[in-house]
């Protein structure tokens, strides 16, 4: 009698506590989020992917989520490591309840990650991981907003023709993502008749002063230093190329906009001053709608203005939940279908996702490149003057 | 050029020798492993920071009180978590010191994180003009921190040879009963040495601040620095703590320029490894 009433009661508790949480899994669509929150990696920008990812589902929630259902955000973190990228994928993806994952930043990382997204069959997008390879594998299930390397190069170069530059260095970290930048660049700066030197340093060194006089040892001297890093070095490069001489001669070039960080100007002194920061975005560039609603939201929340590949992340999620709307369905490869034939109003211009080959797959070709220069000590982003185009 | 390489490296090898003087201590009196030595680097550096930036306190009394207060934080961290090695005669110490200190490296970075946040920090120059020394331009903050750094070593040295104190943790070193029976208190020369091992931890973070910023994990690459020093010096040498600190910084500096700016850390990394295989006792330490 006992352990029947025991059996009982154990019975309707498992049944108290299996019953509610799978009815409220009915009410929710889940979204991942995987980005770096520690270190290795680079969790400056990890914690900016999150806060937007956060403020993206804030509002659509506010409008009564998606399909009736509210969206519910399960964050992970990959620590900057392929290794541990893997694992928070598979753990964010085995429950099979993710409609899709966004926040993706070390291409590095990425790669392996995509392997995991694919074999899964849940649709992952990126939005700043620049690797060709991440879409040049043509997985079914990779999607990129953001620009990839060989298109940033091939943007570049017809500044660096345009403005006479005839011989430049690239100065890069060893990983997937500098690696890349630094081949894309070398091939069509040198089809251009450019010489380049390339540097490479380990991505987390603190001293780049070894690599710096091997630049300026070089003969002919380089015009432009381009940056291909997202760790400390970036900089610590711009102050150390002042220190030994070799800049402001030699013009120091970003390959992204890191100088709008609230720590630029403190860590680099006036030696930013004069600084060329290629970026996506411009006071020339007519934001949409809802990139000028992004910016003004993200900056009254957090703030600061919004860097440029916070509004890619942003159009992601807001393409995830049109996706979603359009399948009719949270279920992820139905998601992943209906991504194919989106065409979307996002913050920048209208997105839709071609494939022509090579790593032009599941990809949104609508990038202009513009390049700026910051004019003064302490100059706000939106003050660089635009000087290409 | 190579001269300038070598003045460079001259100036981190300094730095690596005082983060390496550390761990001299540490392993040689209180004969266990730190890991979280790294995390007083970093400690040092904030507080040097926030020392001027809050405080508005010139560098000359920042990196006093950087010193200070490390050695504060690694006396408690002492009594509190690692004393129980000669108090409590654990078994396996090393094993213990370990768990301890990597379960602290793991604390002393979330908290970091958290509390300042994951942007760089840089206190403004304690010397903002570049010097210029037998011809080669340098920055007058990399002089100081090589200067200082070999100050505190060489000022570490006399006491070591000349203080009672500096006679108790030589014998310490030499024979841990040995110093016992010969009356020295283990359990106030251990929280003393592993404060003053965190303080020259937190002298080296505070020193190069304005070089090579500050950020909660910018304690790694110095804690493998520190151990490469250790390895290549010899346990409980000061002396070979100098002149290993040196040795790595040149070499590191002309391995980079001459072979590959790519495997700059690989080279220490290479010396370490060749000293552990051919002569594992260091430079300078005992077989």
């Amino acid at each position: 009698m006992k352990r029947k009433g025991l059996l009982t009661v154990i019975f309707i508790s498992m049944s108290i506590l299996i019953l509610p949480w799978g009815a409220m899994a009915e009410d929710v669509i889940k979204l991942g989020v995987i980005s770096p929150l520690s270190a290795p990696g680079d969790y400056k920008s990890g914690e900016i992917n999150v806060k937007t990812v956060e403020l993206a589902v804030e509002e659509l929630n506010a409008k009564g989520g998606v399909l009736g259902k509210r969206i519910e955000l399960v964050k992970a973190d990959d620590a900057g490591k392929p290794a541990v990228g893997v694992v928070a994928m598979k753990r964010l993806l085995s429950p099979g309840d993710v409609s899709a994952t966004v926040g993706l930043w070390h291409s590095s990382v990425a790669v392996a990650q995509e392997k995991v997204a694919t074999k899964m069959g849940v649709p992952m997008l990126l939005h700043y991981s620049w690797d060709d390879a991440l879409t040049a594998g043509h997985s079914e299930y990779v999607w990129r907003v953001g620009p990839f390397n060989s298109e940033i190069a091939s943007l570049m170069v017809p500044f660096l023709t345009k403005e006479g530059y005839k011989t430049i260095g690239v100065i890069y970290e060893t990983t997937s993502f500098g690696t890349g930048f630094a081949d894309a660049l070398k091939k069509e700066a040198r089809a251009k008749g450019i010489k380049v030197y390339d540097i490479p340093f380990p991505a987390e060194a603190m001293d780049l002063t070894p690599q710096i006089l091997e630049l300026k040892a070089k003969s002919p001297a380089p015009e432009v230093l381009v940056i291909a890093t997202v760790y400390q070095a970036m900089y610590a490069i711009p102050r150390q190329a002042h220190e030994l001489g070799l800049a402001p001669k030699c013009k120091i070039m970003t390959t992204w906009n890191w100088t709008v960080y609230p720590d630029f100007w403190e860590v680099v002194g006036k030696n930013g001053v004069g600084t060329l920061v290629p970026d996506f975005s411009s006071p020339k560039l007519k934001l949409y709608p809802l990139g000028e609603h992004f910016k003004k939201a993200y900056t009254a929340k957090y703030g600061s203005e919004p860097p440029i590949y916070a509004y890619f992340l942003y159009d992601e999620v807001m393409i995830v939940a049109d996706a979603i709307k359009r399948a009719k369905s949270a279920d992820p490869k139905k998601v992943n279908k209906a991504l194919k034939a989106t065409k979307f109003n996002g913050t920048t211009g209208v997105i839709t996702f071609e494939r022509k080959g090579g790593p032009i797959w599941n990809q949104w070709m609508g990038h202009q490149l513009f390049v700026k220069k910051i004019t003064a000590y302490k100059q706000k982003s939106s003050d660089y003057e635009v000087i290409y185009p | 050029m190579f001269l300038e390489l070598i003045i460079r490296g001259l100036a981190i090898g300094l730095v690596y020798a005082l983060m390496g003087l550390g761990l001299v201590f540490i392993t040689g009196v209180m004969r266990i492993i730190n890991f979280a030595h790294g995390e007083f680097y970093m400690i040092g550096g904030y507080m040097a920071y926030y020392s001027m930036s809050l405080f508005g306190l010139p560098f000359y009394l920042a990196v006093p009180v950087a010193m200070a207060g490390t050695f504060l934080i690694g006396a408690i961290v002492e009594k509190l978590l690692l004393s129980p090695i000669h108090t409590q005669n654990i078994e396996e110490p090393m094993n213990y010191a370990l768990i301890m200190t990597f379960a602290l490296l793991l604390f002393f970075r979330k908290l970091a994180a958290l509390v300042f946040g994951p942007f760089y920090r840089k206190p403004i120059d304690y010397i903002p003009t570049d010097l210029h020394i037998v011809g080669v331009k340098i920055s007058g903050n990399m002089v100081l921190s090589g200067l200082v750094s070999a100050s505190i070593v060489l000022g570490l040295a006399l006491f070591i040879k000349k203080s009672w104190r500096g006679r108790g943790w030589r014998a310490i070193t030499q024979s841990y009963n040995g110093a016992k029976i010969c009356g020295v208190d283990i359990g106030r020369e251990s929280w003393i040495s592993c404060g003053l091992a965190c303080a020259l931890a937190g002298a080296a973070g505070a020193l190069v601040a304005p070089i090579f910023l500050v950020w909660p994990d910018c304690g790694a690459s110095p804690l493998i620095k520190s151990y490469e020093v250790l390895a290549i010096g010899g346990l409980g040498s000061i002396t070979g703590s100098l002149v290993a600190g040196v040795m790595l910084g040149v070499t590191e500096t002309l391995g980079a320029f001459y072979i590959s700016s790519a495997y700059k850390d690989a080279i220490g990394f290479v010396m370490m490894v060749l000293f552990l295989l051919f002569r594992p006792q260091g430079l300078f330490g005992k077989k």
